[in-house]
């Protein structure tokens, strides 16, 4: 008696028959005196190539023990059935009984399906936030609270966005008005020239407005000084 | 004023200059997340260790330790058969369109 872990592919055109195809390897091992440690109804899985030009095939996994002459047994059933595409026979050496990745993964998704579809019954605007907040909660009465919170940051995000973009409109104002008056300046400036102090801060922006070019803005101060001390001379 | 010891070269012995030639293989990013027994029907981790081609990875590249690359290889190929894991690139891309 050995442990064996058996997966048959079968194809997708005798689904109704895979409960009785179960019952009939069930049997099978019962009567050579196995056990079934885990059985595993992946149900209808795309498959990573064409077999026999069927895209899509059921999945059955089974944990078994049992002794060589019922492994024959099936190892014949699935050699010469039409309908099983592949099947694998493993050696394992021991009992395996936790749910398998692929199973784990299915109940996950099934969980979440559920959750979603109770969302979609309440409200069907946002279901795609719903669902990634239900799948965070992973509960369906919490789901209220969670759209809640959803919609709450969503408004705020779209206050900070709107707040975000009235600030940039500013600027950009802001910026064209300084630009503008700073040209009209350096206009002023190159038709009279001016020895005051009090033009020091249109020099200021006359050199800013020279210095773009370059945009230093460490050398537009040290240009003004030397300006400055030009017009105290 | 601070004393400082005085310089000494430090002697090239043959095993010092082993030390400098050896380098410390990565550690293997498998055994290091846990995974002791690669699992053929875990098919997000060997698409993981697939390249674009949906060839193995060579342990080279993917850093997986000689024992986890013997059982990953085992595993592919085992979930290939059943369909699990594409044997080519070409096979995805058909099942696309």
């Amino acid at each position: 008696m050995r442990h064996y872990e058996v997966v048959a592919v079968i194809h997708p055109d005798q689904q109704g028959r895979v409960a009785a195809m179960i019952d009939l390897y069930k049997k099978i091992v019962s009567d050579g005196g196995g056990v079934l440690h885990r059985l595993e109804d992946w149900g209808r899985r795309p498959l990573a190539y064409p077999i026999q030009n069927q895209h899509k095939a059921q999945y059955v996994l089974m944990n078994i023990e049992c002794g060589n002459d019922t492994l024959d047994k099936l190892r014949e059933i699935f050699r010469f059935s039409d309908f099983i595409l592949r099947s694998l026979i493993i050696r394992r050496e021991q009992a395996v009984t936790e749910p398998s990745v692929i199973m784990a993964e299915k109940h996950k998704k099934q969980s979440e399906g559920d959750s979603s579809e109770s969302d979609a019954h309440k409200s069907k605007k946002s279901t795609k936030t719903e669902n990634a907040a239900a799948g965070s909660s992973k509960a369906t009465d919490s789901a209220d609270v969670a759209t809640e919170a959803t919609t709450s940051k969503k408004s705020a995000k779209d206050a900070s966005k709107s707040d975000k973009t009235a600030t940039k409109s500013k600027k950009v104002e802001e910026a064209a008005s300084d630009s503008e008056p700073a040209a009209k300046e350096v206009k002023a400036e190159d038709s009279a020239a001016t020895d005051s102090a009090q033009a020091n801060q249109e020099t200021q922006a006359e050199v800013k407005a020279e210095d773009s070019a370059t945009t230093d803005e460490t050398a537009a101060p040290a240009s003004d000084d030397s300006q400055s001390k030009e017009t105290d001379k | 004023m601070n004393s400082r010891p005085p310089f000494r070269r430090r002697r090239k012995t043959a095993q010092s200059m082993q030390r400098a030639m050896f380098r410390r293989p990565p550690p293997c990013p498998l055994l290091s997340s846990g995974v002791t027994e690669v699992d053929y029907k875990d098919v997000d981790l060997l698409g993981r260790y697939l390249t674009d081609e949906a060839r193995i990875m060579p342990s080279a590249t993917s850093n997986v330790s000689a024992r986890m690359q013997r059982q990953l290889q085992r595993a592919i190929k085992q979930a290939r058969f059943l369909a699990l894991v594409p044997y080519a690139r070409a096979h995805a891309l058909r099942r696309d369109k």
